[in-house]
């Protein structure tokens, strides 16, 4: 029997990593067994997984592989939950993207990277760009065993204290989904956000990619200031 | 390596990747700039110079590139 009262909420650190690669792999699957990681670098999900860790280890701030963008739920001294979450562009003025593709070119082998060039178009069409100074949550999973215990919620909430920190004056934050991931949508729907855009993909070489050939941008307004 | 050579080897990079033979870099040069310079094509981009020009970025050089200036001048101190 699970007790509420036992889950402690905190940052995520160096001890985190391997969870958290299984939070980045379980969220890129978005509820389906397509992990499109792999079939992107032609790379079993192993060897993705230790490229992942090996990333996190990096320790570089402000993107979605970035250790310090993560806040975990723990129970019995496990993490059991985690939401990614970052300030867009504040770290030096850095693009999340750029930040997110230096670490891959650093870590990921050279041969597998290039493979990726003739997929480029594929993937284009789901490729949101992250709004600079707008708060993005990314990689969000809860273990089975710990579902219904309202964690992501609570974690989302800790994420946008946690931004109001960073910057008062953060006006928006945004979360991406896969449109076939209705449970997601509705907890973010009851975390405030909205529908604010759809992306089609019409090439049917998507799925080979992603869960889902339609994504959806979902935006939360903020106004730390009134409170 | 002369200044000049390295510009020319990464303009038929960039003219690779960024599918576009009619871009000229000039030093002040940043990824909005250039159409198609996005995150996939800014991976494939740096493993591409690593491999034309034989050499490997640190994580903290790239973390810093705002620019292409600063890229030919990373290429240019690594190879020197």
């Amino acid at each position: 029997m699970i007790d509420d009262n036992k889950y402690i909420i905190r940052k995520a650190t160096l001890n985190d990593v391997e969870f958290i690669a299984d939070v980045i792999i379980e969220a890129e699957k978005s509820m389906t067994n397509n992990f499109g990681l792999a079939n992107f670098f032609e790379m079993t999900e192993e060897e993705i997984r230790k490229c992942i860790i090996q990333i996190l280890k990096e320790e570089v701030d402000g993107c979605e592989f970035s250790l310090s963008s993560f806040f975990v739920a723990e129970y019995d001294n496990e993490p059991v939950s985690a939401v990614g979450g970052w300030l867009e562009g504040y770290y030096d003025d850095m693009p999340s993207a750029l930040l997110k593709s230096n670490l891959v070119s650093f870590v990921f082998p050279k041969e597998n990277v290039l493979k990726t060039k003739d997929k480029a178009e594929i993937v284009k069409a789901l490729q949101i760009e992250r709004e600079k100074g707008t708060y993005q949550l990314e990689y969000i999973y809860t273990r089975n065993d710990h579902r219904g215990h309202r964690l992501i919620q609570h974690l989302m909430k800790v994420h946008l204290e946690y931004a109001k920190q960073l910057d008062p004056n953060v006006k928006k934050s945004q979360v991406h989904v896969f449109e076939n991931n209705p449970t997601s949508i509705k907890v973010y729907e009851r975390s405030g956000y909205h529908i604010a855009k759809r992306f089609v993909s019409d090439n049917p070489l998507t799925m080979q990619y992603y869960p889902y050939n339609v994504e959806l941008l979902m935006e939360k307004e903020l106004n730390f200031n009134d409170k | 390596m002369e200044r000049t050579e390295i510009v020319g080897k990464l303009t038929a990079i960039f003219n690779e990747i960024f599918n576009d033979n009619s871009i000229v870099l000039r030093d002040d040069m940043t990824a909005s700039d250039v159409e198609n310079w996005d995150s996939l094509t800014h991976m494939l981009m740096i493993t591409k110079v690593e491999e034309v020009f034989g050499i490997k970025f640190k994580l903290k050089e790239l973390n810093k590139l705002k620019m292409v200036g600063d890229l030919v001048g990373i290429i240019e101190s690594k190879l020197q």
